[in-house]
């Protein structure tokens, strides 16, 4: 059975349609790629599946239950968590370690303490040493984030989003602005992920989508064209020509 | 101070430490100041020194929303002047005949009461104006403030633009008389302390985390699950709450209570008082009022002119110690 079912999803803004009733269907335990040419609405339609945006029509079933009216944190405790193309994390005197426990506290318990130390709530530390240690940052615990190399900031981005706890992980471009060592390193990162959680993965690096996905989707003017192995992708003309460019397909 | 290079990626640095001595100097003096003033016969800086605490406990609650919670309320001053006016209005109701409303002079009742009244007063502007961000934000809470400014300008019953005098401080009983200026002073100190500690607390609690990740990224928040229009409402009201704590002390403090409390002049002051003490430091709101009172009293002394000089100072503060004063001499290098 599918984790994620998108029907007939529609973002419009004015009169630009940049979800045209996109479809989708992403199973349990995969790595589902999103690929198209810039402009194409992946970034648009990561947030509507998130919850940041709010779809103007069309269903979102996760796990058989429609979250489309969910706002995005309901959709973070349902086990779908998204991370940025754009590092987004908690920079100023947040530690790598800060930053990945402030994403673990969120799913122990309410947040509505406020007299107790968080720093001494042993379960919130260990299991956010744990995700440290997941995402290759070991003895980086008490840096800075915002100290950190660009390629390590990514694998905190990625790391926030894995400690929400979610089954689901919308990754959008993980390897943006990532020198090849670096894009190398973060294939292993997700590759360490697969079977662990299932992920929709917006990438241009062409590389990596083949070394991951399971299967890939390809979305065109907000709307999904083809979706298939990456084998039966590579070969369908059309793909080829929206994406590669007439020349690619002659 | 120190010889190593800084690494590449520098670790967190510690909190700010004073020097231990220093604190514990601070604390004899704050202990003993009343009893050292009788001494010297100048029982009038006993009163000097319970304003700063007061406007120390209402900057703290500024700095609660603004340094922690990144919510820059330019209308901080109405929870203040709603504390101060529940115990004006109880105190009065409680010496008439026939009053509108059931009075008392209590502290017990009237000073918790003054918190309840602004912290549901700051739940109800915080539920409208936390719909709003930035520059937007800063006016709505301004707007607020005023229009709660030409309500009590108005209420000609509870002394309209005149203001309301006291007849006298709040009853605490066991042989504590607030009258006396020691007495208040002690009791404005241990309120203080609690204050101060009680921020302490929440800012390293789970909810201080949640209010300090908000203000560095609050899409960020949501994307890893924080409702945070929420916990910032609750932050902002436990900030309203402790304002009108600190709005009731300064009722007593001065025996009158007037609308100019709640103007945007007053929030104004207290933003500045924050700024020179250092925004998101929990010793910024004390400092600041400290700093911001003395330089007043000071200065006055030598000119009616004396918020020129004082415009100057805080200029140079901000140049030179955008940190605020707490942060200049808190933090080792950059």
């Amino acid at each position: 059975m599918a984790l994620l079912e998108v029907h007939d999803l529609v973002k419009r803004f004015g009169g630009v349609v940049a979800t045209d009733h996109a479809s989708l269907e992403v199973r349990r335990g995969e790595v589902h790629a999103l690929i198209g040419p810039n402009g194409a609405g992946k970034t648009t339609l990561m947030a509507q599946l998130a919850g940041a945006l709010r779809s103007d029509e069309g269903r979102i079933l996760f796990d058989g239950n429609d979250i489309a009216a969910l706002p995005q944190h309901e959709r973070v405790a349902l086990g779908l968590a998204r991370s940025y193309q754009i590092t987004s994390i908690f920079r100023g005197q947040f530690s790598v370690l800060d930053n990945i426990a402030l994403a673990v506290q969120r799913r122990s318990g309410s947040s509505y303490r406020f007299w107790k130390p968080v720093a001494r709530e042993a379960a919130i530390e260990e299991e956010a040493r744990r995700i440290v240690r997941a995402i290759g940052l070991a003895g980086f615990e008490h840096r800075l984030a915002a100290a950190l190399a660009h390629g390590q900031q990514r694998h905190v981005e990625i790391g926030l989003a894995m400690a929400t706890g979610a089954r689901l992980l919308l990754l959008d471009e993980p390897m943006a602005g990532v020198s090849g060592d670096e894009s190398r390193a973060m294939t292993r990162l997700i590759l360490g992920l697969k079977g662990q959680v299932t992920i929709v993965l917006v990438e241009h690096d062409m590389e990596a989508v083949f070394a991951l996905a399971d299967r890939i989707s390809v979305l065109v003017y907000g709307k999904v064209i083809a979706t298939g192995t990456p084998d039966e992708i590579k070969a369908d003309l059309e793909v080829k020509r929206a994406y590669l460019g007439d020349e690619a397909v002659a | 101070m120190s010889t190593t290079p800084l690494p590449a990626t520098p670790a967190a640095p510690a909190a700010p430490r004073w020097p231990a001595a220093l604190t514990a100097a601070s604390a004899l003096l704050a202990l003993l100041f009343p009893l050292l003033m009788q001494a010297i016969d100048q029982p009038f800086y006993t009163g000097l020194a319970t304003r700063i605490l007061i406007f120390a406990i209402i900057v703290s609650s500024l700095n609660l929303i603004l340094g922690y919670g990144g919510m820059v309320s330019f209308g901080h001053a109405a929870f203040l002047g709603s504390g101060a006016y529940t115990v004006g209005i109880l105190s009065l109701e409680a010496t008439k005949q026939i009053g509108l409303l059931p009075g008392t002079e209590s502290a017990w009742i009237a000073w918790p009461a003054a918190a309840l009244a602004s912290g549901l007063l700051a739940l109800a502007i915080g539920a409208l104006s936390l719909r709003t961000r930035g520059i937007y934000f800063i006016m709505i809470t301004l707007a607020f403030a005023q229009m709660l400014y030409y309500i009590f300008v108005s209420l000609k019953v509870y002394g309209g633009d005149d203001g309301l005098n006291l007849a006298s401080r709040s009853h605490v009983g066991f042989g504590i008389d607030l009258g006396d200026d020691r007495h208040f002073y002690y009791v404005v100190l241990v309120l203080f302390a609690v204050t101060l500690f009680g921020m302490h607390r929440l800012v390293h609690s789970r909810f201080g985390r949640v209010i300090e990740g908000i203000r560095e990224n609050e899409a960020r928040m949501q994307a890893i699950g924080y409702a945070t229009t929420r916990y910032k409402l609750v932050c902002f009201a436990l900030a309203g709450a402790l304002a009108g704590l600190g709005g009731a002390l300064l009722a007593n403090q001065n025996l009158f209570v007037s609308p100019n409390m709640m103007s945007w002049f007053q929030s104004g002051s207290l933003l500045m008082m924050l700024i020179v003490g250092g925004v998101g430091s929990l010793w910024g709101g004390p400092i600041g009022a400290l700093v911001f009172l003395v330089l007043e009293e000071v200065l006055s002394g030598y000119t009616q002119r004396w918020q020129f000089v004082m415009g100057a100072a805080l200029i140079g503060i901000v140049l030179f110690a955008p940190r605020g004063i707490v942060g200049a001499f808190g933090r080792r290098g950059s």
